[in-house]
């Protein structure tokens, strides 16, 4: 048993590849194999073969199935089928799941294939050999191995603009710490989050955060890797609030990192069992403001759907949009997620980065409910945020981009860091921030959860929201920042004290 | 441009859903996923072209794709929807 209280070798499900990786060691003057001596000679021409021998065993593999990929004076790389190794060594091959430290403090099972049998050595992976006429004197299966690979820090580098860091800040600024401190930390809770991937970032491991493998939904995309960024920066807002949650990344990017699959990561995220408390979302889609007729029907299929989600008892969380209008957010019963901006004096306003309107398709709604922290424009550069190194967000927000911005995020393209935010952060904020409150009552239906969000929000009463929309900030509730900003702590107690 | 991989939504007609439409689309290497008013056909852009027997090249979004013979008894439409982008 390791650490983890997982045994470190188990039984695999998964079957034998069809082309098995190894190494067949040609008999020289020394073996490694069999001898009692486990040390290296002092020169590897003491393992070197006779040019006849390798011939030979060259031979005899290529008529028993072998690939011959590589061979050097001591042996030969060899792919082949499993029952080729079986035939050369009268062994069966297994699988077995074995524990290791893949990458940045991440353990996980990896698939391993051993020989075992009577004759076989008990060391993992290593076979000897059956026929005395073979002039091999062991057969070794290829063990997975990963990339020493510079992993970026877990801890954000500093920046000359002004930000908030996480999970510190944005959990100080939602006043989530409070609620933290009295036990309130969304533990087990699960969100679903359909974005662009989940790089596995050091600074998820180093805070003890739980995320479960990601899904994919696009074929052939890697479930660790994370081209553009966006998914990776943005799920860690739900940590700042939520460090108990439990994060399942469904993956909809194409391999360039382009959103194309997101309406199937939804149904995905809806499907998922065991189903997850909350789906949040920092995607959506772009139309004419105001529209010039309803929303056409592929856009109502998808509102169903959402409409669906909500009925089941999931909250559903999308962004308001950066300037968009967009028929997800404002399906009814949806937790419309909208910008306001804290800035280094401690003022609220709300961020004129966010969408905010008064929905001309659905009576009675608007964009947003209430809302997260979101930067101002041009670029929103407000949160430090983990993402994949050299990711397409770690290099765009480390550039200029004049004419607009002549400074840049002041962190380098490379280093798995960048400053970030717009109404994509303000949603999986929400999200955690309703972590909290599933956490403390974990019976409350959706609309409970708004209802205890956007009772307790700060009101903001300055600034406008996005220019394309141009709604100020008023006492009260706002088109601009619906209830204004969420405050954790005090979203859980009106639950605990209301429901 | 079109990406490689696209996301159509089915509309039944008024009979509802039909299993052996859903069927001739996956014959035919597309995937599917049932929705609350129809389907959600997902596979490459090449693929759709070839089964819907249409080119996607600068259509204008959302477009009606043409319905094949197959499924003209039990589908009223099918459509590739406006592309939805991260709200960075």
């Amino acid at each position: 048993m390791n650490r983890l209280g997982l045994p470190l070798v188990t039984i695999s499900d998964n079957p034998i590849p069809d082309a098995v990786i190894g190494y067949v060691s040609v008999q020289g003057a020394e073996s490694v194999f069999g001898g009692k001596a486990k040390r290296l000679q002092k020169t590897a021409r003491a393992y070197h073969a006779k040019k006849a021998d390798r011939d030979s065993v060259r031979h005899n593999l290529e008529k028993s199935g072998f690939i011959i990929l590589a061979e050097s004076a001591l042996g030969l790389s060899v792919s082949a089928p499993g029952g080729a190794y079986e035939e050369i060594t009268g062994g069966r091959l297994e699988s077995k799941e074995i524990l290791l430290n893949v990458d940045a403090d991440y353990v996980m099972y990896i698939t391993h294939v051993d020989i075992i049998g009577d004759k076989q050595p008990r060391t993992l992976g290593v076979g000897s050999v059956k026929s005395k006429n073979l002039k091999a004197d062991g057969v070794v299966v290829e063990r997975p191995r990963f990339f020493h690979a510079v992993f970026p820090s877990p801890i954000s580098p500093t920046s000359p603009k002004f930000h908030l860091r996480v999970p510190s800040d944005v959990g100080i600024a939602l006043n989530a710490v409070a609620a933290h401190q009295l036990g309130h930390r969304g533990d087990g809770v699960l969100v679903a989050m359909p974005d662009s991937g989940e790089y596995r970032h050091p600074f998820f491991s180093a805070n003890g955060f739980q995320l479960k493998t990601t899904i994919t939904v696009v074929p052939g995309t890697n479930r660790s890797k994370d081209p553009v960024g966006h998914g990776t920066g943005e799920s860690a807002n739900i940590f700042a609030v939520a460090p108990g949650a439990v994060l399942q990344a469904i993956r909809t990017s194409n391999s360039a990192g382009k959103l194309v699959g997101a309406i199937a990561g939804f149904l995905q995220a809806k499907d998922l069992n065991p189903q997850p408390r909350i789906i949040t979302n920092s995607w959506g889609g772009d139309q004419p403001f105001p529209p010039s007729g309803p929303p056409d029907e592929s856009e109502l299929a998808l509102a169903a759907e959402i409409q669906d989600g909500i009925e089941q008892g999931i909250l559903v969380i999308f962004s308001a949009g950066n300037g968009q209008f967009s028929i997800e957010p404002q399906v009814p019963g949806v937790l419309a997620a909208g910008g306001v901006f804290l800035d280094s004096m401690g003022s609220l306003r709300a961020s004129d980065y966010a969408s905010g309107y008064q929905s001309p398709w659905f009576d009675g709604v608007n964009v947003p409910t209430v809302s997260g922290l979101v930067g101002m424009r041009p670029r929103a550069q407000y949160l430090m945020l983990p993402v994949q190194p050299n990711c397409e967000i770690d290099q765009d927000e480390s550039e200029p981009d004049p004419p607009v911005d002549s400074t840049s995020d002041g962190t380098f393209s490379n280093d798995g860091w960048a400053l970030f935010s717009g109404t994509s952060a303000a949603a999986p904020q929400l999200a955690g921030v309703s972590a909290l409150i599933l956490g403390a009552k974990p019976n409350l239906s959706p609309a409970q959860v708004i209802e205890a969000l956007t009772k307790t929000a700060t009101d903001v009463t300055a600034g406008s929201c996005h220019p394309r929309f141009n709604n100020p900030a008023t006492a009260g509730f706002d088109i601009a920042t619906g209830a204004g900003l969420v405050n954790a702590t005090a979203a859980v107690q009106f639950a605990l004290d209301n429901f | 441009m079109l990406d490689d991989y696209l996301e159509l939504i089915l509309r039944w007609s008024a009979q509802g859903e039909n299993l052996e439409a859903k069927s001739w689309l996956e014959k035919n290497g597309l995937s599917t996923s049932r929705m609350k008013n129809g389907l959600l056909i997902t596979g490459s852009r090449s693929q759709i072209e070839t089964v819907f027997s249409v080119s996607l090249e600068n259509r204008e979004l959302p477009f009606l794709l043409p319905i094949p013979v197959e499924l003209q008894s039990s589908v009223a439409s099918i459509t590739l929807p406006k592309p939805r982008s991260y709200h960075l």
